[in-house]
């Protein structure tokens, strides 16, 4: 087993915390995952400075902050004994940003992209309600009161005066809603340079304790807030084959300090973590990556 | 426990001896990729040369709602799956971001609208790629210019076999600008100029006859209410006129009502654009071959041929 996997994302999408709880994990051997470390060596200096920050409940700095870092973890399979190298080009997600608004990129990009035995792709369940129109917006207003308001202010400032003019933002590649940020990333691997084949992508959906209460599974919230991206792989079968995993990395929102003091009770810290997959609901955050490296 | 957690907020750094901060900006080695805009003319005929895709040539003089029209599909899309179909591709994902920022609510604006298309772009397109439920995937390239190109057509139809997009297109859409429709000051002039244009087009023979045509009435939710029956009536009529006019000439021909984006949020958002979109994905009518005529085969070979095929 030798794997080359592809870590992408737009930024705050959960990559680095998935990578610090992953080496975590493996690492510590304290709950049973498919994969496990086969061996301690390299420099590990940054997988154990984000797991660090990970086990203390502190925020997992972005890749942004220390330029794009490239992981290698051994790892052996339990089941297979296979053993091997998987290596997380672990780009920061301002480059993929820049894809988007500069339609550039790295050329290690291109490459690992190239030779990628899989793609893990992130996306935040923690939505900015983006991509809203005019008359969503207007709709949800409750029209009779702003009728009613709007009445009591004119009527206060005399019929001469008119309401100020409303500022309108200039558009700017900026603007972009993520999913269609996400299509657009997915849609420049079907061109060059991108060379063009059959790719595995495991769509990680970071943060998924926040749908807690939604009910909805992995693929079922990426058909429901993410529709744009779900179309474009459903209709690219030729170009993807995925699965959609939730994953829950941080296992506690950092914000919450009552929250954080309840879950560093918890004498495992991998128990954490929590996987959702199409036949997952555990702790074991190798299972995407054995999915990406089977024939299924 | 917050006092500890706090404590150790203060002292860990996990990068203190890394540089944190220090984002690396050294590195300027890029490569770039291909544009997402608008689609040029050569872009088109780059894809054209690799993917089969059907030209729809939206034709109309100025604010007639032509662009919000194509901005509207593609906003359809942005909330699932539309006209029993899936957003499958676009190489213009940009070109339709920068179009529909301002129906957007990150725009602040309190009312809808579309930027204007300058003449200075010329002719662009809108690529736009579906699936039907077999995953059959068709791609549109719909055509993006300025309402005063199809003016001076429809002032010099000379210059009708110059606008290529209408050459080429698999439909043509002409649109009717129902807002104009609706003012009886104006509804007379603005029924005249889907019907100057499509005469202009037709008598310069800028129009495979394989092609479909349309009439399409934009803005519909300013006609349908009761007060509005002579409009109403009006297109009715011109309807029955286009149909009759050139249902011998082309392919097929259709009429639409669509109201792509109601301002008042009263008829609901996209009406029509289904049944539309549904009707530029079905099979392009197929040319009639006509035999050619066989010369006099004065050759030996030739003739030996003819002998072999019977």
């Amino acid at each position: 087993m030798a794997s080359n996997f592809v870590i992408m994302g737009l930024p705050a999408s959960g990559k680095t915390t998935f990578l610090a709880a992953l080496w975590h994990l493996v690492e510590a051997e304290e709950t049973t995952s498919r994969l496990k470390l086969d061996k301690y060596e390299g420099d590990l200096s940054y997988l154990n400075r984000i797991a660090q920050a990970w086990r203390t409940f502190q925020k997992v700095p972005r890749t942004s902050q220390v330029g794009d870092v490239n992981v290698t973890i051994h790892l052996a399979d339990r089941e297979t004994e296979a053993k091997g190298a998987a290596l997380f080009p672990d780009l920061a997600g301002e480059t993929f940003d820049g894809q988007v608004e500069a339609r550039r990129c790295r050329p290690e990009f291109v490459e690992a992209v190239a030779n990628d035995d899989g793609i893990l792709f992130f996306i935040t369940a923690d939505l900015k309600g983006e991509g809203m129109s005019v008359l969503e917006l207007n709709s949800l207003m409750p029209t009779d009161d702003v009728g009613l308001l709007g009445a009591d202010i004119a009527e206060n400032r005399g019929e001469q005066e008119q309401a100020p003019p409303v500022a309108m933002d200039e558009w700017a590649p900026k603007k972009i809603p993520a999913q269609v940020r996400v299509v657009q990333i997915l849609s420049d691997l079907l061109r060059p340079p991108f060379e063009p084949k059959l790719r595995r992508l495991a769509i990680i959906i970071s943060a998924w304790d926040l749908t807690d209460g939604s009910g909805l599974e992995p693929q079922a919230w990426l058909n429901t807030h993410m529709p744009l991206v779900s179309q474009f792989l459903r209709s690219n079968e030729a170009s993807f084959i995925y699965r959609a995993y939730g994953v829950s990395a941080q296992g506690v929102n950092l914000e919450n300090r009552a929250a954080v003091d309840q879950m560093a009770e918890q004498p495992v810290p991998s128990r954490r973590i929590r996987v959702v997959g199409p036949k997952e609901d555990g702790h074991d955050l190798t299972a995407p990556l054995v999915w990406l490296m089977s024939k299924e | 426990m917050t006092d500890e957690l706090d404590r150790d907020d203060a002292d860990t750094d996990v990068f203190e001896t890394a540089g944190v901060g220090q984002t690396k900006e050294t590195d300027n080695r890029w490569v770039e990729l291909p544009p997402a805009s608008m689609l040029t003319v050569e872009d088109a005929d780059e894809l054209l040369r690799w993917r089969e895709a059907s030209i729809i040539a939206i034709v109309g003089e100025r604010n007639g709602g032509k662009t919000t029209l194509v901005v509207e599909l593609y906003e359809r899309f942005l909330r699932g799956p539309f006209a029993g179909t899936l957003f499958s591709h676009s190489l213009s994902v940009l070109g339709f971001e920068r179009k529909s920022f301002q129906s957007r609510a990150e725009s602040g604006a309190e009312k809808p609208d579309t930027p204007r298309t300058s003449t200075q772009d010329g002719l662009r397109f809108f690529h736009l790629a579906v699936s039907d439920e077999h995953l059959r995937r068709t791609d549109l390239l719909i055509s993006e210019r300025a309402g005063e190109t199809y003016r001076e057509v429809r002032d010099r139809p000379a210059g009708a076999r110059d606008i290529v997009e209408v050459c080429k297109a698999r439909t043509v859409v002409f649109i009717l600008d129902g807002e104009r429709v609706a003012n009886p000051r104006q509804r007379a002039e603005a029924i005249a100029s889907i019907r100057h244009l499509a005469r202009a087009f037709t008598e310069s023979n800028a129009i495979s006859s394989h092609c479909e045509i349309q009439a399409v009435t934009t803005k519909w939710d300013l006609l349908r209410t009761d007060a509005s029956a002579p409009a109403q009536k009006a297109l009715d009529e011109f309807e029955k006129y286009f149909i009759a006019t050139y249902s011998s000439r082309y392919a097929k021909v259709s009429v639409f009502r669509v109201a792509a984006r109601d301002p008042e949020g009263v008829v609901e958002v996209g009406f029509g654009l289904a049944p539309l979109l549904r009707s530029w994905l079905e099979p392009v009518p197929q040319a009639a071959v006509t035999a050619l005529p066989i010369p006099l085969l004065a050759d030996e070979f030739d003739r030996l041929l003819a002998r072999r095929l019977g």
